[in-house]
C-alpha cells in the first residue's frame, strides 16, 4: 500500500465522516462547520489529482465565500437549534409513510453506480498532469467557454433580482 | 471572438437589465410604459435573429449552431414571450406587484430559453435551461402574498433543483465516457463506444439526461409538479412555463436526443413513444377530474407533450418538423386560453370552471374566443390543433409507428369530455345573479388578437409554417 493510498483513504473517511455529520447534527451551526469541513475535504482531493487551481478554488469560494454567506442566513433566520424536530434516521425507517424508501432508493442508486463504473473501461487522458493547471482552466474559459461564462454571470444577476423579489419587505419602497 | 452572432440575446439581456434602471426612472403611475420598453425590446430582438445567419454555421468557439432551427426557436420563444409581456401588464398591476422586476425576469428566462435552443454543446445548453430555470422559480412564486403562489414557486423550484440535478448527473457521466462537451462531438463518441461495448455508463448518463427533461417538460411520470405549479402561478406565467419552458425542454431534447443519441443503435425511440402515450394518456385521463380552469389546462399541457413527443420519437425529418409546427399552433392556443382566463381573473371571476356560467351571456366575446382555443386544443378542423394533429399522426404512420398515430386519435377521443364540460358551462348554463360586466384593456386586447388570429391562421394557411418547420428540421444532424 503506497502512501499515496494511505492519504486518500485518510481524507476520504475524513470527508465522508464530515458530510454524514452534515445531516445529522443537531445544532445548526454544527451542521455548518461540518461542511466547512466536507468543502476542505474535496479541496484536499483536488490537490491529491494535482487540480491545484480547482482546489484553491474550492477552497476560497466553498470553505470561504459559501460558509460565510450560510453563517449570514443562520445569524439571520430566528432557527437556530434543529434539536428535537430532526429525527434519528434509525425513527425514521421505522415511519408508517415509508420511511425505508429513501434508504432503498440510495443504496440501489449507489449499488448501481458503483457496478457500472467498475464495468466501464474510462478513457484516460494521454497527456500528463500539468504542473500549473491555472492556465488550462482560464484560457478555455475565456475563449471557447465565454459564451457559456457570460451567460452564467446574467443568471447569477437574475438570481440576485429573484432574491430580492421574493424577500424584499413592502415597507421598504 | 465575435458575439455579434448572438445579438438577439444580448438585446434581449440588456433589455431586461434596462427594465430595473427604468423601474427607478419612470413614476409608478407610469409604469405601463415599461411594458412598451420590454415589448419593442423583444420586436428587436426578433428583427436581431432574422438577420442573423442560417446556414448551419458554428460560432463562439463552437458553442451555438445558426441553423434554420435556432432561427424558429428563437422566434417561437420570443414571440411567447411577447404575448406573456402584452397580458401581464394589466395583471401584474392589478395584484400591486412590481412591473418592472416582472417583466426584466420573463426577458432574463427567455434569454435563457434561446440560449439553450442555438447550443451546440451541452456546457452553454445547461447554462441556458438553469438561466431559464432560475427566472421562472421565482416568476411562479411571484405573488408571494398568495400562498397558492408560494406554493407554486416552492413546487416548481424543488422539482426544477432536482431535474437539474439528474440531469447534470447523467451529463457528467456522458462526458466522463466520451470526454466531450461539443453535441457532434458526443454523437461520434458514442457511436464509438457503443461498438467497443463500453456504454453501460453511457446508458446511465443518457437515461439520466432523459429523466432530467422529462421533469422539465413534465412527461409522466414526472409531471406531478405541474398542476400545482400551474394553479399558482400568475395565469401568464401558467402560459410562459406551458409555452416557453416547455419548448425549451423540447428542444433540448432534439438538440440532446435526436442529435446526440440519433446514430445509436437500438430502440430507444421505441421508448420514447411509449413515454409518449403514457404522458397523454395519464394527462388526458386526469385532466377528466378537474374542477379548476387552470389545473384542467395544465393536465391538458401535460397531454399535449405527449402529442409532441410522439413525433420526437419517430425522429424522422417528418416528425421533427410536425413537432415545430405543433409547437407554433400550441402558443397560439395555449397562450390564447390562459389569456381569456387573465382577463376574467384581472375582473375578479375565480378560476373554477362553474365560475364560468352563462359567460356567453356575460362576454359573448371571450366566450367565443375560450370556445375556439378549446377546439384548437381538441383538435377540430380549421383551428391549428388539427393540422398539427394531423402532422403529427401521418409523420407516425410514415415513420412506421402507427401505433402512435392511434394513441393520439384516441386521447383526442377522450380529451373532448373536458373540453365539451367548459363550453357547456360558458354556454349553456344559467346566468349567475351577480355577474359583472367583464372590461378589457389595451394589451389583453392585442393579445387575444393576435393568437386568435395565429390559431385560425394555422388551420386555415398552414402553408407557410409548414414550410418553416420543415426547413427547420432539415439537416439538424
Amino acid at each position: 500500500m503506497t502512501s499515496t493510498l494511505v492519504i486518500f483513504i485518510v481524507l476520504s473517511l475524513l470527508t465522508l465522516y464530515a458530510a454524514y455529520r452534515v445531516a445529522t447534527a443537531h445544532l445548526i451551526t454544527h451542521a455548518a462547520l461540518f461542511l466547512a469541513g466536507t468543502f476542505a475535504g474535496v479541496a484536499a482531493l483536488f490537490f491529491m489529482l494535482q487540480a491545484d487551481f480547482l482546489a484553491a478554488v474550492q477552497l476560497l469560494l466553498y470553505a470561504g465565500a459559501v460558509m460565510a454567506v450560510v453563517v449570514f442566513a443562520i445569524m439571520l433566520s430566528q432557527m437556530r437549534e434543529a434539536g428535537d424536530h430532526v429525527p434519528r434516521w434509525v425513527d425514521a425507517l421505522r415511519s408508517p409513510f415509508f420511511g425505508f424508501l429513501p434508504l432503498i432508493s440510495s443504496v440501489a442508486l449507489f449499488v448501481i453506480l458503483l457496478i457500472s463504473y467498475l464495468d466501464t473501461p474510462w478513457p484516460s487522458s494521454a497527456t500528463a498532469a500539468a504542473v500549473n493547471s491555472t492556465r488550462y482552466v482560464a484560457v478555455p474559459l475565456f475563449q471557447s467557454y465565454a459564451l457559456p461564462f457570460e451567460v452564467a454571470s446574467v443568471l447569477l444577476l437574475a438570481a440576485l433580482i429573484g432574491a430580492i423579489v421574493l424577500t424584499r419587505r413592502e415597507d421598504d419602497r | 471572438m465575435n458575439f455579434g452572432t448572438v445579438w438577439p440575446e444580448i438585446i434581449l439581456a440588456a433589455v431586461g437589465m434596462a427594465l430595473i434602471l427604468l423601474d427607478v426612472i419612470v413614476p409608478k403611475q407610469r409604469q405601463r410604459a415599461l411594458g412598451l420598453v420590454a415589448v419593442l425590446g423583444m420586436v428587436g430582438s426578433g428583427v436581431a435573429a432574422a438577420f442573423e445567419p442560417r446556414n448551419g454555421a458554428l460560432a463562439l468557439g463552437g458553442m451555438i449552431i445558426l441553423d434554420p432551427l435556432s432561427l424558429f426557436f428563437r422566434l417561437l420563444f420570443l414571440a411567447g414571450a411577447l404575448l406573456v409581456t402584452l397580458f401581464s401588464v394589466d395583471y401584474i398591476r392589478g395584484k400591486g406587484r412590481d412591473l418592472a422586476e416582472f417583466l426584466a425576469l420573463v426577458c432574463f428566462a427567455t434569454t435563457g430559453a434561446m440560449i439553450l435552443a442555438i447550443s451546440w454543446n451541452v456546457v452553454s445548453l445547461f447554462v441556458g435551461l438553469e438561466l431559464l430555470s432560475i427566472s421562472a422559480y421565482v416568476l411562479a412564486g411571484f405573488l408571494r402574498d398568495e400562498p397558492k403562489s408560494n406554493e407554486a414557486g416552492l413546487k416548481y423550484f424543488l422539482n426544477g433543483a432536482l431535474a437539474s440535478s439528474v440531469l447534470l448527473f447523467g451529463l457528467s457521466l456522458v462526458y466522463g465516457v466520451t470526454g466531450q462537451t461539443g453535441i457532434p462531438e458526443i454523437a461520434k463518441a458514442l457511436v464509438t463506444a457503443q461498438t467497443q461495448g463500453y456504454s453501460t455508463v453511457a446508458l446511465m448518463g443518457l437515461g439520466m439526461v432523459l429523466v432530467g427533461l422529462g421533469f422539465k417538460i413534465a412527461a409522466v411520470p414526472f409531471h406531478l409538479w405541474a398542476p400545482d405549479a400551474y394553479e399558482g402561478s400568475p395565469t401568464p406565467i401558467a402560459g410562459f412555463l406551458s409555452v416557453v419552458a416547455e419548448g425549451a425542454g423540447i428542444a433540448a431534447i432534439i438538440r440532446l436526443v435526436s442529435v446526440a443519441m440519433g446514430p445509436l443503435e437500438g430502440s430507444w425511440g421505441v421508448w420514447l413513444g411509449a413515454l409518449s402515450i403514457l404522458t397523454m394518456t395519464v394527462g388526458n385521463v386526469t385532466a377528466l377530474w378537474q374542477k379548476n380552469i387552470k389545473r384542467m389546462l395544465a393536465y391538458s399541457s401535460v397531454a399535449q407533450v405527449g402529442y409532441i413527443l410522439a413525433g420526437l420519437a419517430v425522429g424522422t425529418t417528418a416528425g421533427i418538423g410536425a413537432v415545430l409546427f405543433y409547437l407554433a399552433a400550441y402558443l397560439f392556443m395555449t397562450m390564447g386560453a390562459f389569456t381569456v382566463i387573465a382577463s376574467l381573473s384581472s375582473a375578479g371571476q375565480g378560476n373554477e370552471i362553474s365560475d364560468y356560467a352563462g359567460l356567453g351571456v356575460r362576454s359573448p366575446i371571450l366566450a367565443v374566443l375560450l370556445t375556439i382555443f378549446m377546439a384548437s386544443l381538441l383538435g377540430i378542423p380549421a383551428t391549428a390543433g388539427f393540422m398539427g394533429k394531423l402532422s403529427l399522426i401521418g409523420a407516425a404512420v410514415h415513420g412506421g409507428m402507427a401505433w402512435l398515430a392511434v394513441g393520439i386519435a384516441v386521447n383526442s377521443a377522450i380529451s373532448v369530455a373536458y373540453y365539451w364540460l367548459v363550453a357547456r358551462t360558458m354556454w349553456l348554463d344559467p346566468v349567475p345573479e351577480k355577474a359583472e360586466p367583464i372590461r378589457r384593456s389595451a394589451e389583453l386586447g392585442a393579445a387575444l388578437v393576435v393568437t386568435t388570429v395565429g390559431t385560425l391562421f394555422l388551420g386555415i394557411l398552414p402553408q407557410v409554417v409548414f414550410f418553416f418547420a420543415n426547413w427547420a428540421s432539415v439537416g439538424i444532424r
